[in-house]
């Protein structure tokens, strides 16, 4: 056998994982040849280097009984549709930003779908789309869109009937005219719901106003069944604007560098 | 039988089979994230995805080989991306030679001297799927068929990364000993 063919035949041989019949034409090179033998060696030395390293390791005593506590309430936990999150439990309050719409859809619609497919009752609330335009998006991605909005489990509203029933943003009135959507996703037998809205709509002089009702969403949400994803158009706010956004949500998902991101409340 | 005390049994006998893979769990998840927050995080998300799939699971099969394929998964798609981003090593100049070796004092003089944070951040430093492939074979000690299966690529691949990744590994910690002054140049 040359070195080369013993050189690659090592690192199976090493993991106990080479064929029988190449072994004892390797040992017989491994005998006669130094260079390969002390590559062996080598090899061998790396593999109980990083075992002792590493089997000294010992999770944190805690998470034990935080799995087993998780593992209790795994029934609170559903499919957000969006990757970097994967299970949310239902209280879960996200904001996504984006500054393109192909980027608000790439989140918007696996998270709209999931809880289409999740029995939920689904609500967009829609600014930078226009409503017929919002639906022909989710159907080219969402199979038998339809049936969801004929038998009203995904409805999309235009921000103006969401947030400004009367005219004008006034927060008490978009949080009842919520949980009269709630109650309607409970009576109707859905397992809860799953709101998107979208305040590209918001001026400047709104903002505390608007700041306000998510924090006040932000108290209300835990302990329902509700998901609630607050989309903002980055180029619309300023800094202070996105570190506001940040407070008031427990992830807030965005695009840096090309690829989408998860920042958590702290 | 209720729901509720099916559901109940459910639970109990996951967390009979799963929980006594929380160490080694835990240790994989450490070092692909390399953060203990994040790994404890992984950890108990990949139990969660694992508790909703229970069902799915063949009985009978491997349930460890099962857990790491999700963890795995789980550690791709939610974690990976906002990881710091490793330390680039360029990979070309692995070959799959042993002219390095040649050159080089024998490992277990140097190993036996080398701090635990040199091996950590050598370990810690690997092109990810070198650093998978080293923590399942390992670390963990999974077979090269398991290992395929976990990281969804042929054996040939499985062999390919676990050689160049110890490579690049013994390069790293030559690198540490030479900067302690424990080899010359």
């Amino acid at each position: 056998m040359e070195c080369k063919e013993a050189y690659r035949l090592l690192c199976a041989y090493v993991d106990g994982e080479l064929e029988q019949e190449k072994i004892p034409s390797l040992e017989e090179h491994l005998r006669m040849c130094l260079n390969c033998s002390e590559e062996l060696e080598a090899q061998k030395a790396v593999k109980t280097l990083l075992r002792e390293q590493f089997d000294k390791i010992t999770a944190p005593k805690i998470l034990r009984s935080r799995v087993i506590f998780e593992l209790g309430r795994a029934h609170e936990y559903r499919e957000s549709g969006i990757q970097m999150l994967d299970l949310i439990r239902w209280g879960t309050h996200i904001a996504q930003t984006y500054r393109t719409r192909k980027d608000l859809i790439e989140i918007l619609v696996p998270y709209i779908g999931k809880g289409l497919e999740e029995n939920e009752l689904c609500v967009w609330a829609t600014s930078e789309f226009l409503q017929e335009e919002a639906t022909e998006t989710l159907r080219k991605e969402i199979p038998n869109l339809q049936k969801y909005i004929n038998i009203g489990q995904l409805q999309v509203l235009s921000y103006k009937d969401w947030y400004l029933p009367k005219g004008y943003f006034d927060a008490r009135r978009v949080l009842d005219g919520g949980l009269k959507k709630y109650q309607e996703a409970l009576s109707s037998g859905y397992s809860g719901l799953r709101i998107t809205g979208n305040s590209s709509w918001l001026e400047q002089s709104d903002w505390d106003a608007f700041m306000e009702f998510e924090n006040l969403l932000d108290s209300i949400i835990d302990g329902n069944k509700l998901l609630i994803m607050c989309v903002y158009k980055e180029n619309e706010c300023t800094q202070n604007n996105m570190s506001d956004i940040m407070n008031c949500h427990e992830y807030v998902i965005s695009k840096i560098g090309g690829l989408w991101s998860r920042r958590e409340a702290v | 039988m209720s729901q509720t005390q099916s559901a109940e049994e459910k639970k109990r006998e996951f967390e009979e089979i799963a929980l006594q893979y929380m160490e080694p769990l835990y240790s994989a998840a450490l070092r692909m994230t390399r953060d203990g927050t994040a790994a404890q995080d992984l950890v108990q998300d990949a139990y969660l995805r694992a508790y909703r799939f229970f069902d799915k699971f063949e009985k009978g099969t491997n349930f460890k080989a099962w857990l790491f394929k999700i963890l795995k998964n789980v550690y791709i798609n939610k974690y990976r991306k906002q990881s710091r981003s490793p330390q680039m090593v360029d990979v070309s100049s692995v070959e799959m030679s042993n002219d390095l070796a040649d050159a080089m004092t024998p490992e277990n003089e140097i190993f036996d001297k080398l701090l635990d944070d040199d091996i950590t951040s050598a370990m810690d430093s690997l092109p990810e799927e070198f650093r998978l492939a080293i923590i399942l074979s390992d670390l963990q000690n999974f077979s090269y068929k398991e290992i395929s299966e976990i990281l969804d690529c042929p054996i040939g691949t499985v062999m390919s990364r676990l050689h160049r990744g110890r490579k690049l590994l013994r390069i790293s910690l030559h690198e540490y000993a030479k900067k302690r002054g424990y080899v010359r140049d």
